[in-house]
């Protein structure tokens, strides 16, 4: 579409690999904190200590304590452990519904792919927070139900997706050759068209990912999530937002934590995205 | 124009289907029954049996689906559960406040980012571009409500410049129904703005390498004239498709912004239903949104026909 080829200026290109390799690090980073966090926060996440209450950052308290004294450096880091638990549920429950619905859509074709894309632009209607909050009234308010509403809402994106993907190489010849093996339809979607639509839905998973943190703590802020008094970065926010004059460093510590992790995610997707159209 | 308007209402009507059914089946599909769940554990079969009838829960599915949708249609979203009050009236006092809000974010997100995104695109790669593109990227990855709560610390608790909750009535003054406004609009405003500001960027980009427009330059017209007569109209076509999905987005971060501020509008009405299992609520609420949603993507529809000759088809 381009009529001239965009210049990227060496140190600009420079300046986005490091920006990448920055959100990588801190994604690795959350995820070993999630792993070891019993070992690696200072105290425990649920222990009050109504003495310390409101503390202001300290050495002994990095980034101070919450209104019942516990230590919101160690709730921030127990909290990425539903955190991630809650982007994977939701990012393999959109897995598993959005690729078999773009891949049946994008193959069959004809009525079948009429109703089905019909059926996705009816659900991407919906605003998704509020999908998954209805979902979540049948499904009963938990993590894992809030997060499987999530993960249902965010499915047709992906099919989407999924679909294009396939349409774009389902008549090349070296899948049309694969006609002539005699395998079974399902095993040519599978193992021949899928592996060819695979990368654009990479990069849309990633995206997913940092929309569905954002929803998964929009949704602990409202009450709709882990139950307290377990650690949740949405929950801590809503927690902390009743004393936020007197100690705002609670509210701003997992809130930022929220952002940067979606921030990594996001640059991981561009990333992705530019890379894999290079190579087109 | 007529045809193209009643192709587009043609267009809608599967969606609206769709739409309606699975708001309708929510309470189908609770796992182990609705009556059951709300009758609690240990309930008696008479008192199930009462609930399912309270419910019209005996009667056939499709009985059940068409009047639900026929009384639906003409207001009638029967009774709350909690309070046994009429839903209908409860949304109908709490839509305006949630329409105001997200269409005063609405405006405000346009107004920020199309005037970014064509600064960004016209400067591209200098200081200015890499400094918008940031905040735009900065933007999308806040959570808005999260922005709300630093928002209502700063300017509503240590300087009270704004009230921190509530909507004051406009009957009570134009300002200071404004000035309890200006938070919850802005705030709410921040992750679209972001998204309109990409999308105008890529928009004028795409638009300005385009042959037209090097012809415009060869012809020597003025740079003014260019980007705003020529490369501007033409790149804000792809931000009007997408005002339908930011507007959907507004609607959704509208039931967080609420909660902060402490809005009484749909939002809170949904979330407590959610909260507190009140089924018939939860289905009220979700219909006049999707309702909502729907009749803004026609309207978008619709100005996208009459900007741009090529989408009529």
């Amino acid at each position: 579409m381009a009529s001239a080829p965009l210049p990227i200026a060496p140190r600009a290109e420079s300046g986005r690999r490091f920006g990448f390799l920055l959100a990588a690090g801190f994604l690795l980073l959350l995820v070993i904190l999630a792993l070891f966090a019993s070992l690696v926060a200072p105290y425990d996440p649920i222990a009050q200590n109504l003495k310390m209450a409101f503390a202001a950052p300290s050495f002994a308290h990095p980034l101070g304590t919450d209104n019942i004294g516990r230590d919101v450096l160690s709730r921030v880091i127990w909290g990425a452990r539903p955190a991630l638990l809650g982007v994977v549920i939701t990012l393999i429950t959109t897995s598993l519904v959005g690729i078999p619905w773009g891949l049946a859509a994008g193959y069959l074709g004809g009525i079948t792919d009429l109703l089905l894309m019909r059926l996705a632009d009816a659900l991407l209607v919906f605003p998704g927070i509020i999908l998954a909050l209805v979902l979540t009234t049948v499904l009963g308010p938990s993590l894992q139900s809030s997060m499987i509403a999530l993960g249902i809402v965010y499915s047709p994106v992906l099919a989407r997706v999924v679909r294009s993907g396939v349409l774009s190489v389902r008549d090349r010849e070296y899948i049309t050759v694969t006609r002539l093996y005699g395998y079974s339809a399902l095993y040519r979607m599978w193992h021949h068209v899928l592996p060819n639509a695979l990368a654009p839905c990479v990069v849309q998973l990633t995206l997913i990912a940092g929309m569905s943190l954002l929803a998964q703590t929009g949704l602990g802020f409202l009450g709709v999530g882990l139950k307290p008094p377990f650690p949740s970065w949405g929950g801590s926010l809503s927690e902390s937002f009743r004393y936020i004059v007197i100690n705002p460093s609670a509210s701003f510590a997992p809130g930022l934590t929220v952002a940067l992790t979606v921030l990594a995610l996001y640059r991981i997707g561009d990333e992705l995205r530019d890379r894999l159209s290079l190579r087109h | 124009m007529l045809r193209v308007v009643s192709r587009r209402l043609i267009a809608i009507l599967p969606t609206a289907f769709f739409g309606s059914v699975l708001i309708f089946m929510l309470v189908q599909i609770i796992p182990g029954g609705a009556a059951e769940t709300l009758a609690g554990a240990d309930a008696s079969p008479e008192l199930i049996a009462t609930i399912r009838d309270q419910l019209g829960l005996n009667r056939p599915l499709h009985v059940q689906y068409l009047s639900w949708l026929w009384d639906a249609m003409q207001g009638d979203f029967g009774h709350s559960l909690l309070d046994n009050r009429n839903i209908g009236e409860g949304i109908l006092d709490r839509l305006p406040v949630t329409i105001e809000l997200t269409s005063a974010a609405l405006v405000i997100a346009l107004l920020v980012g199309v005037p970014l995104g064509v600064t960004s695109a016209v400067r591209r790669y200098s200081a200015v571009d890499s400094a918008i593109t940031s905040v735009s990227g900065l933007g999308l990855a806040l959570p808005e409500f999260w922005l709300a709560m630093l928002a209502v610390n700063i300017f509503a608790l240590k300087l009270a410049w704004f009230p921190a909750t509530g909507i004051n009535a406009l009957e009570d003054g134009f300002w200071p129904h404004v000035q309890s406004l200006v938070m919850p609009a802005v705030t709410l405003a921040s992750g679209a703005a972001a998204a309109i500001t990409r999308f105008t960027r890529s928009g004028m980009i795409d638009a300005l390498n385009s042959t037209y427009i090097r012809t415009a330059w060869a012809l020597g017209l003025p740079a003014r004239q260019i980007f705003f007569r020529f490369a501007l109209r033409n790149a804000l076509i792809p931000v009007v498709t997408i005002v339908g999905i930011v507007a959907g987005g507004l609607l959704g971060g509208a039931v967080l912004v609420e909660d902060v501020f402490v809005i009484p509008g749909l939002g809170a009405m949904l979330v407590q239903g959610v909260l507190q299992k009140d089924y018939p609520s939860v289905q009220s609420v979700a219909l006049v949104l999707t309702v909502a949603v729907i009749s803004i993507n026609l309207a978008v529809d619709l100005t996208c026909a009459v900007l741009d000759p090529r989408t009529r088809g």
